[in-house]
């Protein structure tokens, strides 16, 4: 009996500690992703599954038109891609073909953001993180510049209230971020004196794509999980000097006055204007209705049957 | 004058005319239109005879291989690489382009350059992208279909 008392007692002794201890350590159990956490997060992901399905199911019933279509003409098969310009742009809806590829891009955003590869990683991270890294034109701290005495701007951890001398402990840490105002853009005038806007989210989408083909030579490097390919990929790095060249090239695009302007062309259904540069082959398009009216959201050199098809149809894809 | 010898003749007034700031289409609209009509053939062909690559980066994308915005700068690279080629043959009026000049896949020319468009318009970003991930992997679908029609 002495001995079943003593044991129950030291057994009270141990639960209470592991209380203490579970306690003590439980904001550093909730914020890490130690196996202790994995029934949580599980809890966690299982409802985010659901509710994507949900949302899935909803998306898949309100629009069909989002689904590849199969138009049948006689006895040949015509298969139609849905895309942002083919819903009615008068009635904008969070099931539209934009609205989800904005969705989409903005759960790919966070989830890129939040990631566990390493944003900062130039060589050997992923190339979407390299391409749309951009330089800080003006500095968020004083000397918190690339060109500063302090070097590069770093984000600081917040210092947390309980524990201020641990300043870099795992309880809280904000992100800043290290982008640039995305409202800045440049105004440019074409030789007929339309004006078009330039911005800055524009410039990059541009500069990244096309930045080798309007002469700038700085790629990034490959990524090592891409196949080696007859044709590779490139994508020109992010700076201000390889958008200044994009910049001028578009310049130089929209005051040629051998550049054949297009009116009334779609792109995509949307209303727009195009240069077309002979002497370059390349070509400007600027929305002229829309989210983006007077945006430039197109600079890239153009193939024979897009020159065809914007001639004859007006039409650019 | 059979076709070969017509679209030679074109090319080379054409690259004739730009060496000295003019254009064909300004100087003579007719001629231009028959010369297109013969590169867009040409092109169409040489993006076929590159069907491996397209077929193998549409595959690699429905199986989750790579990202869609790999695919995206891939099939930029696949298509714009082409033109680059067919740029090449045109100012050195290449003999090899009568090989090319045979009768078309318009169809699979059309759905190239909607898939461009589609590619071009696809970004990470939120704020500017105007096509989605289902979007390029319904264009890689019918990109596969129509490849492998004979």
């Amino acid at each position: 009996m002495k001995f079943n008392k003593s044991r129950g007692r030291k057994r009270k002794l141990f639960a209470s500690a592991l209380l203490i201890l579970r306690i003590l350590f439980n904001g550093m159990q909730s914020s890490s992703t130690s196996s202790n956490s994995t029934n949580f997060q599980d809890g966690v992901n299982s409802k985010t599954e659901i509710s994507r399905v949900l949302e899935k199911e909803l998306f898949r019933h309100q629009e069909g038109s989002a689904q590849p279509e199969q138009v049948m003409k006689g006895s040949q098969t015509a298969l139609k891609i849905p895309y942002g310009g083919d819903d009615d742009s008068s009635q904008p809806s969070k099931f539209s073909a934009r609205s989800k590829a904005k969705d989409a891009a903005r759960k790919d955003f966070a989830r890129w953001q939040t990631g566990k590869k390493p944003i900062s990683g130039r060589s050997g991270g992923s190339p979407f993180a390299e391409a749309f890294t951009v330089e800080p034109k003006f500095p968020a701290r004083p000397g918190g510049n690339g060109d500063g005495l302090f070097g590069r701007f770093t984000s600081r951890p917040t210092p947390d209230p309980r524990n201020p001398e641990c300043a870099g402990g795992p309880r809280s840490i904000t992100v800043l971020l290290n982008q640039r105002n995305s409202d800045e853009s440049t105004k440019l005038t074409a030789y007929d004196g339309f004006e078009a806007k330039l911005t800055d989210k524009s410039e990059n989408h541009l500069t990244s794509k096309y930045g080798h083909k309007f002469g700038v030579d700085d790629p990034l490097p490959r990524n090592p999980n891409q196949k080696p390919t007859k044709y590779e990929q490139t994508r020109t790095r992010l700076n201000n000097e390889n958008k200044a060249k994009v910049r001028e090239e578009i310049k130089s695009i929209l005051s040629n006055t051998n550049s054949d302007i297009y009116s009334d062309v779609s792109i995509r259904g949307i209303q727009s204007q195009v240069y077309h540069c002979k002497d370059t082959n390349r070509l400007v398009g600027i929305h002229t209705e829309g989210e983006f009216a007077g945006q430039i959201m197109k600079a890239q050199p153009i193939s024979e049957r897009q020159l065809e098809l914007l001639r004859e149809l007006n039409i650019l894809d | 004058m059979n076709d070969q010898q017509n679209f030679f003749k074109l090319l080379k007034y054409s690259n004739e005319l730009k060496i000295n700031n003019k254009y064909l289409d300004k100087e003579d609209p007719e001629a231009f239109d028959t010369l297109l009509k013969f590169l867009v053939r040409i092109e169409d062909n040489l993006h076929y005879s590159e069907k491996q690559e397209y077929t193998e980066l549409a595959k690699d994308f429905l199986a989750d291989q790579i990202t869609a915005d790999d695919f995206s700068y891939s099939f930029l690279a696949i298509y714009e690489g082409i033109g680059e080629k067919l740029g090449q043959m045109k100012i050195k009026e290449s003999l090899e382009l009568v090989n090319f000049l045979k009768s078309s896949r318009p169809e699979l020319g059309k759905l190239l350059a909607r898939i461009y468009g589609s590619c071009d318009s696809f970004s990470p970003d939120p704020d500017i992208t105007m096509a989605d991930e289902q979007e390029l992997k319904d264009c890689a679908q019918i990109l596969l279909v129509e490849l492998q029609k004979e």
